[in-house]
């Protein structure tokens, strides 16, 4: 008797913790996403609206969204990678096509993609725009500063060949360049005219060449745009959305628009990227993903998403309505004035995302920016 | 009678060291400063940033306590901050009890058997975490076709006790050997059942042993990364987790140094607890 007490007691205690893993985790929403890459206002929305948990884990790289969705020890929902890693992922087959027809406000015709972002898809694999919602896209630009005088008519004159060739900008202008070899590497192919993606022991030299050339003084990444608001550098290659974080950041401690010190310059054919929404292949709740894709394709949504959110929005509409504003609130002004500005709808601009290249690619890349910044 | 000049002490070998000696104690004061300043200007640093208004690390601007409140309003940091706090407190609790059980069960074998199982109770606090946690994320996949949703709470917080139950069994074993081996004998003959006997006059016995595991299981738990970034999942993120995720594309919310600084002074709170609570142990045996 006390035996057969002794093994109830142990099966109970063994089989606690899974009947408790149970309960709670099924009616919930699964997300991965950037950090402070969604306004929590639009999600507690959605929440309401459909009366269900939203759950939003956060990954800092594309190849970590990749190792989480390998794994499977969650069945994400949602995940929100960046262009390359979708095609990667489509390749692998770990995403499930999207049901269009489940989408209400996806409407190509009269609430179209914005042109700098049909750009980037256009440049993607065949066969991918089955497979992901745009969420936000961005550029890379050059950040100068404004009191460097004759910097500003250079870039606009020379774009690329003021970054890269000393005599084409001001003498004892300052030039930094993010620390990471892909990056270096691409823009110099921009600069000379050939693919950024196409990786050879020819185009190897010829970067090694223009970024010697280029006389860069300052190898960092956050530093970058720190060291030009503080006029100790002239001119870098950043992230839009980074310059506008840190621009918007200054206009909220009461700087006025044209004060600031520092600007940057979009050059007609620059890195960009695309993030999207993508449904991975054991998704447990398709059709939830579905209407919270559809929840982010509202302008209205798209629109009060975007005000937190430093990357430029890919609906046509929400942008309309973003650069449109006429009223006297002073931030929604410099907001309208920075999107149109800095996020240009015109068919000029090209934006091209960068490849994922092989890892032996990447490590010839680094030994190649390695000898640049010894010499 | 001739006089002999007195001989001064000097004379005879004695050196004042007296100034010297002065120079040397301040010198000893000033060193153990700095290097305390050295070894706690991270932790200073941290707390400086978490009352700055910019938050721009290399600039100070006017003092606040806004992150302090912010804390609370980002949905997935507050969210983060009470999983951190549900996954100590439950696997703390757990663990206590089931680590002081175990510890009196160990106790009652002899000398032999008992260092054999310490020893096996010993390679999980010595084992690198990430081998822990790697295979702990291996056994609790296998699982998975079972029981879908089991990443999550569940894991975490059995991961947790993974680690923490040998803490609590080390810290209570030793208080036990304190106690007169023949107080079980004693309580049962005097005519209590077993589990009243543990209950009323073991534990008492070693209730200090019992608190200073717990608070040492806490401050394990409630600070781990390693392990808990391979064993969660389904959104369960602990702080740790989520401050990993969050150094991406941008810079840290400062709201984190805020919680940070008060971790630490949790923890500072935590670990005078503990040296109070050993040192009143002391007195007792």
């Amino acid at each position: 008797m006390l035996n057969f007490k002794r093994i109830l007691l142990l099966l109970i205690v063994l089989s606690t913790p899974f009947l408790l893993s149970g309960c709670g985790a099924q009616n919930k929403l699964l997300v991965l996403n950037w950090g402070e890459y969604i306004n929590e206002d639009v999600v507690a929305l959605f929440e309401e609206t459909y009366n269900v948990e939203v759950s939003i884990s956060i990954g800092d790289s594309n190849e970590l969204f990749y190792s989480r969705l390998k794994s499977g020890t969650t069945a994400y929902d949602i995940i929100v990678p960046s262009d390359y890693m979708i095609e990667k992922m489509m390749i692998k087959d770990l995403l499930q096509e999207i049901d269009f027809t489940k989408l209400s406000n996806y409407d190509p015709v009269g609430n179209p993609y914005l042109q700098g972002l049909q750009g980037i898809q256009a440049t993607m694999l065949e066969g991918t725009e089955d497979y992901y919602v745009p969420y936000f896209w961005g550029t890379f630009g050059l950040m100068y500063n404004k009191d460097k005088a004759g910097l500003e008519q250079a870039l606009e004159t020379y774009q690329w060949q003021a970054y890269f060739d000393p005599a084409y900008r001001p003498t004892d202008t300052k030039t930094g360049m993010y620390d990471v070899a892909q990056f270096a590497f691409a823009t110099a192919m921009i600069y000379n005219g050939i693919d950024p993606n196409e990786f050879s022991e020819d185009n190897l030299d010829l970067a090694f060449n223009t970024l010697t050339d280029a006389g860069f003084v300052m190898w960092a990444d956050d530093q970058l745009k720190k060291s030009i608001s503080s006029g100790s550098l002239d001119l870098a290659f950043v992230w839009t959305g980074d310059f506008l974080d840190m621009f918007y950041v200054a206009l909220s401690e009461g700087q006025a628009y044209d004060s600031v010190s520092y600007n940057i310059f979009i050059p007609d054919t620059t890195l960009a990227f695309m993030d999207a929404m993508v449904i991975p292949y054991n998704a447990r709740h398709v059709d939830l993903a579905h209407e919270f894709i559809n929840w982010f394709l509202d302008p209205e949504m798209a629109y009060m998403n975007a005000s937190t959110i430093g990357y430029a929005t890919p609906l046509q509409n929400t942008y309309d309505m973003i650069v449109d504003y006429e009223g006297d609130d002073q931030w929604l002004n410099d907001w309208a004035r920075a999107y149109m500005e800095y996020y240009e709808d015109t068919p000029d601009f090209t934006g091209i995302p960068l490849a994922n290249l092989e890892q032996a690619q990447v490590n010839s890349l680094t030994l190649m920016v390695n000898n640049v910044k010894t010499n | 009678m001739t006089n002999y000049p007195v001989a001064t002490v000097e004379e005879y070998g004695y050196k004042d060291y007296r100034v010297l000696q002065k120079i040397y104690k301040i010198f000893s004061i000033v060193a153990v400063l700095f290097i305390v300043f050295l070894l706690y200007i991270s932790i200073i640093m941290l707390a400086i940033q978490s009352v700055n208004s910019s938050s721009d690390v290399l600039l100070f601007d006017t003092f606040t306590l806004k992150w302090y409140a912010q804390m609370f309003s980002t949905r997935s940091l507050t969210n983060a901050i009470k999983v951190t706090f549900v996954t100590s407190i439950v696997a703390t609790s757990i663990a206590t009890v089931l680590g002081t059980l175990i510890a009196v069960g160990i106790y009652s074998y002899e000398k032999k058997t008992r260092q054999k199982i310490m020893l096996l109770n010993n390679i999980p606090l010595l084992n690198a975490d990430i081998v822990t946690g790697i295979s702990l994320m291996f056994v609790f996949s296998l699982l998975l076709p079972i029981f879908p949703y089991i990443f999550g709470p569940t894991t975490l917080i059995m991961a947790h006790l993974f680690f923490t139950l040998p803490y609590v069994i080390l810290s209570v074993l030793p208080k036990l050997k304190e106690t007169d081996p023949n107080l079980m004998d004693a309580a049962l003959d005097l005519g209590v059942g077993p589990y009243k006997a543990l209950r009323k006059i073991i534990v008492p016995a070693i209730i200090a042993g019992i608190f200073s595991g717990m608070l040492l299981a806490f401050t394990m738990s409630i600070d781990d990364f390693v392990i808990s970034y391979f064993t969660t999942g389904n959104g369960f993120d602990n702080l740790s987790v989520w401050v990993y995720a969050s150094i991406g594309r941008k810079s840290l919310n400062p709201s984190v140094y805020a919680f940070s600084t008060l971790l630490t002074i949790m923890t500072l709170v935590i670990m005078f607890i503990y040296q109070s609570l050993m040192r009143r142990g002391k007195k007792h045996a």
